[in-house]
């Protein structure tokens, strides 16, 4: 069969000697910054952008691709153990396994937490490969009219079902899409917004607003904040972390139902990780038969959500490599990773590149394999980087940001552009201006005027083209539904003016 | 908030004057738009896009305006002292990576934005801004070959 014919070239690259190996430097990364609170993935792979140069792109897909997912796997240990989360996607394990960690259990919930990730990233990789060839298949005889809109359906999505202010989230959008203007432009060669300054003639970094915006805006805020009762890690023996019965038992389910709502949340545009665990906690309290078990240590409530985010970042691969749309930031910043290596990302990627989209997908199952080998024996290892306070680390990660910065193009204006952009990011989110959507706007906006224009100079200036071809119709009527269905609690708002202070998350 | 009484009645000149920034950052936009050329319709010219964004910012930003304008939120107390050391340390290690090389700029960089916390001490400072400088080193220069110089000569 063509699958396994597939398959098995992808893992003839993965398993060659420096995708292993990159593949293990990825997936290390990555949960070290899962570990350390206030560190994200974001800011890791922004990092090791400017390394990946030097790299075969295939190779640097999969140390980059690594680091996404292995932050997902590490991110629950400090929100069991500390109760503080590693990153917002494990939020919600907070509520349930602290308790666990009291109860003298944080062995056998880092142990199950790990399982059940593994589990709902290999159930992902499985869907991502049957669906990734047949959506992007079918997505071969999209035109620039269906390009454009289903990137505005992309962008309207991810507006409509995050939180706070639709109309913030929507200027920030905006804003990412005039951020996208600057430089100069593909069509006509003409330079814009660049205000005399050579070093916005190729654009702004994405690196650098990338950067600015999640990782200075995150050490200005989170300095001086204080680190609380100093974390004085207890070994977990390997003795403390075997289950019971009944714990393996009460987890099947949950892992499956959240591994479901991961996939599903995962394959929308607009919606991340972080909404997956809500829903899979929410869902795991509604069939619960003793909805007060929660929050006071249920296994429930650790394993679905753990299972969901995992699942969710592996099936947000799906219309990223498929169609060249990203699901969330982080996915945009991972296309913008691609077309920096000279990648272009759409329904062609896999026809032009079989060996690197298979062996990134074969690179997803080894990765989570020595996840699973890096989280279980090694865990005590992880839980001493705990320990490393904030004062040593931001200046450490500062450092980090410059040269992640600076690396991509060698301009000094860059790195003052980062300062500038986390400035702009830790005021804006006290305002509640969510900086997420800033960086997809600043991702799809080239990629929407280029076929925007296209699609006019196919229909010769007429706008029914965005209407009479059937696909296109479809998408525009959802975006139109989108629009509606956000438009009541926009009025509502409009009209009587909101007084509640809400501080935007910086969550991606 | 005792001391701003009046953000409940009245307007939150905060909140409405970021709105009203983006007010102007659209008309701006669209202004400028216009002297890039718009082009035909088949043929839309550079400017077509910027206009139609600056006119959503435009529209958007009036929208937001009338939102929040009882908002009660109140501007950041700003840090300050934090702001004032990460943005010396980030200059100055975009100061020193080209004329005095990677590893003084990473010295900088760090043992700067130390200084963003009262009570750090400055051997501790001093300690780990080498070290990391030296991991700088061979990390970046030696073992990726960065082309970047270490040192000033």
């Amino acid at each position: 069969m063509d699958l396994f014919a597939n398959v098995a070239l992808g893992f003839e690259r993965a398993l060659s000697f420096d995708a292993l190996l990159f593949c293990f430097v990825g997936v290390t990364i990555g949960t070290f910054v899962g570990v350390l609170p206030g560190v994200g993935a974001m800011a890791a792979v922004a990092l090791c952008l400017p390394l990946t140069f030097y790299m075969d792109p295939t190779v640097a897909l999969i140390m980059l691709a690594g680091i996404f997912y292995g932050a997902q796997y590490g991110s629950s240990t400090a929100s069991i153990l500390l109760n503080v989360p590693g990153s917002v996607t494990s939020a919600v394990t907070c509520l349930d396994g602290y308790p666990m960690a009291q109860q003298g259990r944080a062995g056998v919930a880092l142990f199950m937490v790990t399982m059940t990730s593994f589990i709902g990233g290999s159930i992902a990789i499985v869907l991502m490969m049957l669906f990734t060839p047949a959506i992007a298949a079918f997505a071969l005889q999209f035109s620039s009219a269906e390009y454009f809109m289903i990137m505005a359906m992309g962008l309207l999505a991810a507006v409509t079902i995050s939180q706070g202010s639709v109309l913030k989230s929507l200027i920030m959008v905006v804003l990412g899409l005039a951020l996208g203007v600057v430089g100069t432009d593909s069509g006509s060669g003409v330079v814009r917004f660049t205000f005399g300054l050579l070093p916005l003639a190729d654009g702004v970094s994405l690196v650098a607003i990338a950067m600015g915006l999640f990782g200075v805006a995150e050490i200005l805020s989170s300095i001086g904040r204080n680190e609380g009762k100093g974390m004085s890690p207890r070994d977990i023996t390997f003795r403390s972390m075997i289950p019971t019965r009944k714990d393996i038992k009460d987890s099947v389910m949950p892992t499956l139902r959240g591994t479901g709502i991961g996939a599903l949340i995962g394959v929308l545009p607009g919606s991340g990780a972080t909404v997956a665990t809500f829903m899979a906690y929410a869902v795991e309290k509604k069939v619960a038969k003793d909805p007060s078990r929660f929050g006071n240590g249920a296994i429930e409530g650790v394993v679905a959500p753990e299972a969901a985010n995992n699942s969710s970042v592996q099936a947000a691969f799906i219309p990223t490599l498929s169609l060249g749309i990203p699901g969330d930031a982080l996915m945009a910043f991972l296309l913008g990773a691609m077309m920096i290596h000279g990648i272009v990302p759409g329904p062609r990627f896999l026809v032009d590149q079989p060996v690197m989209f298979w062996g990134l997908v074969a690179s997803f199952w080894i990765g989570n394999i020595m996840l699973l080998i890096l989280n279980i024996p090694l865990i005590g290892l992880w839980v001493r980087i705990l320990a490393i306070p904030y004062r040593l680390l931001y200046p450490a990660m500062l450092f980090f940001i410059c040269i992640g910065v600076f690396a991509i193009n060698f301009q000094v204006f860059d790195i003052v552009a980062v300062l500038i952009f986390g400035i702009i990011g830790f005021a804006m989110t006290k305002f509640g201006y969510p900086p997420a959507p800033i960086l997809l706007g600043f991702v799809l906006g080239p990629m929407m005027e280029e076929h925007f224009a296209r699609a006019l100079l196919m229909s010769r200036g007429s706008f029914h083209i965005f209407w009479q071809r059937p696909i296109s119709a479809v998408l525009l009527a959802i975006s139109v539904a989108l629009i509606l269905y956000a438009l009541k609690g926009v009025v509502r708002r409009v009209k009587t003016g909101s007084v509640a202070v809400e501080e935007a998350s910086r969550d991606l | 908030m005792p001391d701003h009484p009046q953000s409940q009645e009245g307007f939150n000149k905060w909140e409405v004057g970021i709105a009203a920034a983006f007010f102007l950052i659209g008309a701006y936009m669209a202004y400028e738009g216009t002297r890039y050329g718009i082009g035909t319709i088949t043929r839309i010219g550079p400017g077509y896009f910027p206009i139609c964004i600056g006119v959503l910012l435009m529209v958007l930003s009036i929208g937001v305006a009338f939102e929040v304008r009882h908002s009660l939120a109140q501007p950041p107390a700003v840090p300050l002292r934090i702001l004032a050391a990460l943005s010396a340390g980030l200059l100055s290690f975009a100061l020193l990576v080209n004329f005095a090389g990677l590893v003084p700029a990473t010295f900088s960089v760090i043992f700067i934005s130390r200084f963003a916390e009262p009570g750090n001490s400055l051997r501790t400072s001093v300690l780990l801004a080498a070290g990391l400088a030296l991991v700088a080193w061979f990390v970046f220069i030696i073992g990726f070959n960065l082309p970047l110089k270490a040192f000033w000569w």
